[in-house]
């Protein structure tokens, strides 16, 4: 059925099979022939100022001395700064002595101008070799002998060629074959359900009996299928270019595959493909229309390639926690394959999370097929709680965004307390209040606009205080995995902590305004319309919330526990079915942590892990534990 | 008074395209959202990598004939992610295993081998924090040395080298964002066409509008004239919207941590880079409009109107892998080949003046191609195939037809 | 016999195929049609309406032969005879997008109506056509009988003088068909020269003045209902449709 569209299977095949030798090759060729015409193309350098003719003669021997790229010295008196800017001069060297004995020597150039940058790159280090070899020979002179620095310190490198060459081209490897893989499958598995469903035949499949899984797992199967043959296809291809020397030296190796490889390969390069196809199947469900589906290509292919440039972080390799990041762990175990280290058991842990992920998708897309609102789209939705519970991630998508751009720019210009005020009243307030209104929100219902029983008043504050304790824990025990730097935290503490407020206007600030704006927006707006989801309920309303919350704190190493908080202050607001509740655990939180981290209260051991006795661990948890339970289910369950 | 029919076309297909909620979400959200969220994923990355390598714990051997002074030099040192152990002669067979990431051993002078995997990222790590070591350890040898041998410190200090970069702040924050901005523009433009053209021809023909159309006594030159005009403007709001996206994250982020760096860069192009930009949005989009809209013209569905495109999509990004190159610049060669013209334009308005000839040559070399892609497709359009080309497979009729008719000439 | 607003004379249409060879869509085919007349073409699908009512509509080119609307010749003169002609098939959509207003205002627009008279005759159609209750709402919101109304107001909006409808009842219930019928009956009286293909009997019985019956590409018979009745000599236009094939076949 599928190959029966052969001009799309062509176009999509056989044209990236052609067309990619032809582009390595051109922007190979295109950058070898622009460094040729640099290197042979002398640059101009010009030596001026007014120190000892023995200095300049030196310096000048030193730079035009002949070496990897020509240097045309011109010495001058006055040389004109005009020349650079126009790039007829590379660089100007002057030697000067002022009323220091020791001669200055500078290398003026411009950063911006390819030859000026790589002219007076060489020339610094030409400068630097000459005052080494000068001290050297001075030493040398009082017969203290050594060697060149250059040659001081010898690099062995005991990896073969082919391990090195693997290395290089595994490091590249599944980004390569997740691109084509996502552009494969999409030929297949694109149209696959959103075109069925727009020209009718869906409805048809579906009425037949065959169950939805049935009818996603054979798409899926079609979809990978066209997607392995892409990448069979590029393979070929590389490897005829890297066999022939079609293309000159353009990959100087060769990949050398053993029974032993095979395996390993196989078992990473096909759960990615059912990632690929799964996630592109995925968008295919849940779009309305062939073209629908299209528009989601391109955020696929950026969610796709993420994971796959891991073998770029230093260090990484194919083994421990990593493997548990589905594709990433892949990622890296193709490249340790590929460059001879095939190492199973960590190949099948990291398919496993892979083949996981695609498992977790794929019933999506099960349950995506039969979806109404889907299959007979509303020409007009009304606004109404449900639309807004469906458009939530959307709108807090957008609103993310606008506040990283605003946040960041608004910085250049304004102190933090205006980025502050302008974050939560102009971004998050004011679209959170239009999204309750329009969407008709109810009041006492979903956004749980109601004061509190006493008992919840009661227990807010230390529970709050015990869940500070147990975010430290959390926090501690997240940057186990994910490694955080003391600058970045440092630079945080700096920003977040302006030393010229007083302590009545941070209160205010940092803590009040959070406390009632963050807690109408995400447990209020957010939670109360994700829970009107169908088949949420309040823990996945609390859950997601959570998360989103998580992400508004932008920097990584905060949003695990933010998000944490987040789950806490869910579970009492829907306790206690009030917002109140939220409001104040979240302000009296903001606030210890801000009175910990003023050194002259002795709080410190609230937020700072060294200082927490291991004791406080589960205590605080039973405190948490005990809060919520005082906090009383609402009298009326349904 | 009569309107001119391409004006109307133009704006029935613009009042399609803004009315379409998919493809407005499209031009507005992606790049409203996606630069966003690169920047908090480098941003995530840039940290998480840095963090790494700081917390990466690496394990050295030390093997015996070491200098001792360098020896107690590398142990004591500040990094403490750096383990070192003592190893045999060979260290080679452990760091093969990979039980150690590098190790350090005499070499034949008073110099140092370190031995390391560089198929292993570890091992490059390990050499290059090393490497660093021995070389803070030979300078301070060298002192030593100078205040044991007593030598001045004028005679030492041979000279003062420093380098000044005479670019203007200006001049770097053009520069920087020359880097990223250009290929993202290419894109970007790419894709506004894209979408557009493929639904201005192939979508139409698929809803079966395109045979209302025709079947009105406008001129089949109008109507194309006027989805040409669509597909062209759809290409510039999303390559604009995209650019100043970009710009608004590319210059937040950049200008402070750069500034933290000691570079004083902004990012504040001149006015007259703004009407540079509009130019090279303007000749890149009207090319691109031309070559897709006459190649997705004979497109039955959409599907298929995508993979004729593909070519010319794939055609706009080529450039961005030869911006790059070093030395390549606006002259007028490089302005007489299309795509590449514009998107040098694009990187010279940020960094400084585009001269007015290198301008005129690109607009005259893109109408040259917009002209001939857009006869191609008014005369594939003028074909009756082209209307209706689902029915009776009449594709590649002329040579079939031909053959077979020569064939039925020979048999009677 | 009325003036001759429509004349097609020996219509031919060829074309190729990579398995059939050459396949004669239409041969030989003529036919006039005055104004004020309804002619009919009966056939059974891929009898060669379609190719037919095409070339009139001048999108596609006869292999042979000629033909002219309202004079002029849709080979010499294609953009006189398209603005002479209304054309209406199953395949010919609207723009999901547009209103209905903006639909009609759009294709007065592309048959060159003057912006001066452009409102005027688009209220002018939406009365006719009562289509008024609902010509701000957007085409994708309409239910198919509306959708088909505002297709036939989109057909005539430039006034043409002939109009040519390809099947325009397929595909509409009982209620919406009937009223189409009536529609095109409401046009016939004010004066337009409309040819119509249908495969349904009833409908060419009810509404036709003349009827040609068309099999694989040629026309067997042509003439009123009575006189294809009584040529065939059978009781219903049905046996007659179905003898005259026959008989052609045989």
């Amino acid at each position: 059925m599928l190959f029966r569209d052969r001009r799309t299977i062509l176009v999509s095949m056989v044209l990236p099979a052609i067309l990619m030798p032809i582009l390595i090759f051109g922007s190979n060729r295109v950058s070898e022939m622009s460094e040729q015409a640099i290197a042979s193309d002398s640059c101009v350098v010009i030596l001026t100022g007014n120190a000892p003719d023995s200095v300049m003669e030196s310096v000048g021997r030193a730079i035009s001395a002949p070496g990897a790229a020509p240097v045309s010295l011109v010495g001058m008196d006055s040389p004109d700064r005009g020349m650079l800017d126009s790039d007829t001069v590379q660089a100007i060297v002057s030697a000067r002595v002022h009323r220091k004995p020791v001669p200055e020597v500078v290398v003026h150039y411009r950063e911006d101008l390819d030859r000026s940058r790589l002219a007076a790159g060489l020339v610094l280090d030409r400068l630097y070799a000459l005052r080494d070899s000068v001290r050297l020979e001075i030493l040398a002179g009082r017969g203290a002998v050594l060697m060149h620095d250059s040659s001081f310190v010898e690099i062995r490198d005991i990896a073969s060629p082919e391990a090195l060459y693997g290395y290089e081209v595994g490091t590249m490897a599944m980004l390569f074959a997740m691109i084509f893989l996502l552009s494969g499958v999409s030929v297949a598995a694109l149209d696959s359900i959103a075109g069925e469903r727009e020209r009718g035949s869906l409805e048809t499949l579906l009425a037949s009996g065959i169950s939805r899984s049935a009818v996603a797992g054979s798409k899926l199967a079609a979809a990978c299928t066209v997607g392995l043959v892409s990448v069979l296809v590029q393979t070929g291809s590389f490897l005829i270019i890297e066999r022939t020397g079609l293309l000159g030296d353009v990959f100087p190796g060769r990949i050398t595959g053993s029974a032993v490889t095979y395996l390993p390969m196989l078992l990473q390069v096909l759960p990615s493909a059912l990632f690929a196809g799964s996630m592109v199947l995925y968008a295919s469900a849940s779009s309305a229309t062939f073209r629908q589906a299209q528009l989601k290509f391109l955020p696929l292919l950026v969610a796709g390639v993420v994971p796959t440039l891991a073998p770029l972080f230093p260090g990484l390799e194919g083994r421990g926690l990593i493997t548990a990041v589905p594709v990433a762990g892949l990622s890296l175990c193709l490249r340790d394959t590929l460059a001879g280290r095939p190492d199973l058991p960590w190949t099948l842990a990291a398919a496993g999370s892979t083949l996981a992920a695609s498992a977790l998708i794929s019933r999506a897309v099960v349950n995506a097929i039969s979806r109404e609102d889907i299959l007979s789209p509303a020409a007009d939705p009304v606004p109404c709680p449900a639309l807004l519970a469906r458009k939530a991630f959307l709108y807090s998508g957008i609103v993310w965004a606008v506040s990283v751009i605003s946040s960041i720019q608004l910085e250049r210009v304004a102190d933090g307390r205006t980025v502050l005020l302008v974050n939560q009243l102009l971004i998050l307030l004011l679209p959170a209040l239009y999204a309750a209104l329009r969407f008709g929100l109810p009041g006492t219902g979903a956004l749980r606009l109601r004061l509190p029983r006493p008992t919840p008043l009661l227990v807010v504050i230390p529970c709050a205080a015990a869940g500070l304790i147990l975010t430290t824990g959390l926090y501690e025990l997240v940057s186990t995995v994910l490694p955080t730097g003391g600058r970045a935290v440092q630079s945080f503490g700096d920003a977040m902590l302006p030393g010229s407020v007083s302590m009545t206007e941070l209160l205010l600030l940092y803590c009040i305004l959070p406390g009632i704006v963050e807690e109408f927006v995400f447990r209020g707006v957010l939670m109360g319309s994700l829970g009107l989801r169908k088949g949420w309920g309040p823990a996945g309303a609390i859950l997601a919330s959570a998360v989103v919350f998580g992400m508004f704190h932008f920097l990584y190493f905060r949003i695990i526990p933010t998000a944490f908080i987040g789950v806490m202050v869910g579970i009492a607001v829907v306790r206690s079915d009030s917002l109140l509740t939220g409001m104040i655990w979240h302000a009296s939180s903001n606030a210890l942590a801000l009175l910990a981290a003023h050194p002259s209260l002795g709080m410190d051991f609230l937020v700072n892990p060294a200082t927490v006795p291991a004791a406080a661990y589960p205590a605080a948890f039973a405190a948490v534990f005990l809060g919520l339970l005082l906090m009383k289910p609402p009298l009326r369950r349904d | 008074m009569k309107r001119p029919i391409f004006l109307t076309v133009f704006e029935r297909e613009m009042a399609g395209a803004f009315r379409d909620r998919n493809l407005t979400a499209h031009f507005i959200l992606i790049p409203l959202l996606m630069y966003p969220l690169i920047l908090w994923l480098g941003m995530t990355v840039a940290l998480l990598v840095e963090a790494g390598s700081e917390r990466l714990l690496l394990r050295i051997g030390t093997s015996p004939g070491l200098d001792p002074a360098l020896e107690a030099a590398l142990v004591s040192s500040d990094d403490s992610t750096l383990f070192f152990e003592t190893t045999g002669v060979d260290p080679s067979a452990d760091i093969a295993a990979g039980r150690l990431d590098a190790a350090v051993g005499p070499s034949a002078g008073e110099g140092c081998v370190i031995t390391a995997d560089f198929s292993r990222g570890r091992g490059r790590t390990a050499s290059a924090r090393l490497s660093s070591l021995i070389s803070d350890f030979r300078e301070r040898r060298l002192s030593s040395f100078r205040d044991s041998l007593g030598i001045g410190n004028r005679k030492w200090e041979v000279m003062i080298v420093s380098s000044v970069n005479e670019a203007g702040s200006r001049e770097m924050g053009g520069f920087i964002l020359g880097l990223i901005i250009p290929v993202t523009f290419a894109v970007m433009v790419s894709i506004g066409c894209y979408y557009s053209a493929i639904d201005a021809t192939a979508g139409e023909r698929e809803r079966g509008t395109l045979e209302t159309l025709v079947s009105t006594s406008a001129g089949r030159t109008g109507i194309l004239t006027g989805k040409y005009l669509s597909v062209l403007v759809s290409g510039m709001i999303s390559g604009l919207l995209n650019i100043l996206s970009m710009f608004l994250c590319v210059s937040a982020i950049l200008g402070p941590m750069l500034a933290g760096a000691g570079e004083e860069i902004s990012f504040d192009p001149e006015p007259g880079a703004f009407l540079a930009a509009l130019f090279a949005s303007l000749i890149l989009s009207a090319l691109l409009a031309a070559l897709m809209t006459a190649s997705s013209s004979t497109a039955r569905t959409y599907k298929e109107g995508q993979a004729m495109v593909m070519p010319t999509y794939i055609l706009s990004i080529l450039p961005a892998m030869f911006i790059q190159s070093p030395g390549l610049r606006l002259d007028a060669g490089t302005a007489a080949i299309p795509v590449l013209n514009a998107v040098l334009i694009m990187r010279e308005s940020l960094s400084g003046e585009v001269g007015l000839l290198p301008c005129v040559i690109s607009a005259a070399s893109t109408a040259l191609v917009c002209f001939a892609a857009l006869r191609a497709a008014a005369i594939l359009l003028s074909k009756e195939e082209a209307l209706f080309p689902g029915e009776g497979r009449r594709k590649r009729r002329r040579l079939p037809g031909l053959i077979s008719g020569r064939r039925r000439g020979a048999d009677a | 016999m009325p003036e001759a607003a429509v004349e097609a004379r020996h219509l031919c249409k060829s074309f190729f195929d990579d398995s059939r060879g050459e396949v004669k869509a239409v041969r030989d085919v003529s036919f006039r049609v005055g104004r004020g007349e309804v002619f009919g073409l009966l056939g059974v699908n891929g009898a060669g309406k379609t190719t037919t009512l095409r070339i009139l509509a001048t999108l596609m080119a006869p292999t042979s032969g000629s033909a002219a609307i309202d004079g002029h010749d849709v080979r010499d003169d294609p953009g006189g005879a398209r603005r002479s002609i209304g054309y209406l098939s199953s395949t010919t959509a609207l723009y999901p997008r547009l209103t209905a207003r903006e639909t009609l205002r759009f294709f007065a627009r592309m048959n060159g109506c003057p912006e001066d008279r452009l409102a005027a005759r688009v209220e002018e159609v939406i009365d006719t056509m009562a289509i008024g209750s609902y010509a701000d709402t957007r085409i994708e919101r309409l239910s198919t009988g509306m959708r088909q109304k505002v297709s036939i107001a989109r057909a005539i909006v430039h006034d043409p003088p002939v109009l040519v409808f390809d099947e325009p009842a397929a595909g509409l219930d009982v209620l919406n068909a009937h009223e189409m019928l009536s529609m095109i009956e409401k046009l016939r009286s004010e004066g337009h020269a409309i040819v119509f293909s249908t495969h349904v009997m009833s409908e060419a019985e009810r509404i036709c003045s003349r009827i040609a019956i068309i099999h694989e590409g040629g026309i067997l018979a042509e003439g009123t209902v009575d006189a294809l009745k009584s040529l065939a000599g059978a009781a219903t236009l049905e046996d007659a449709f179905v003898g005259i094939v026959g008989a052609g076949r045989a």
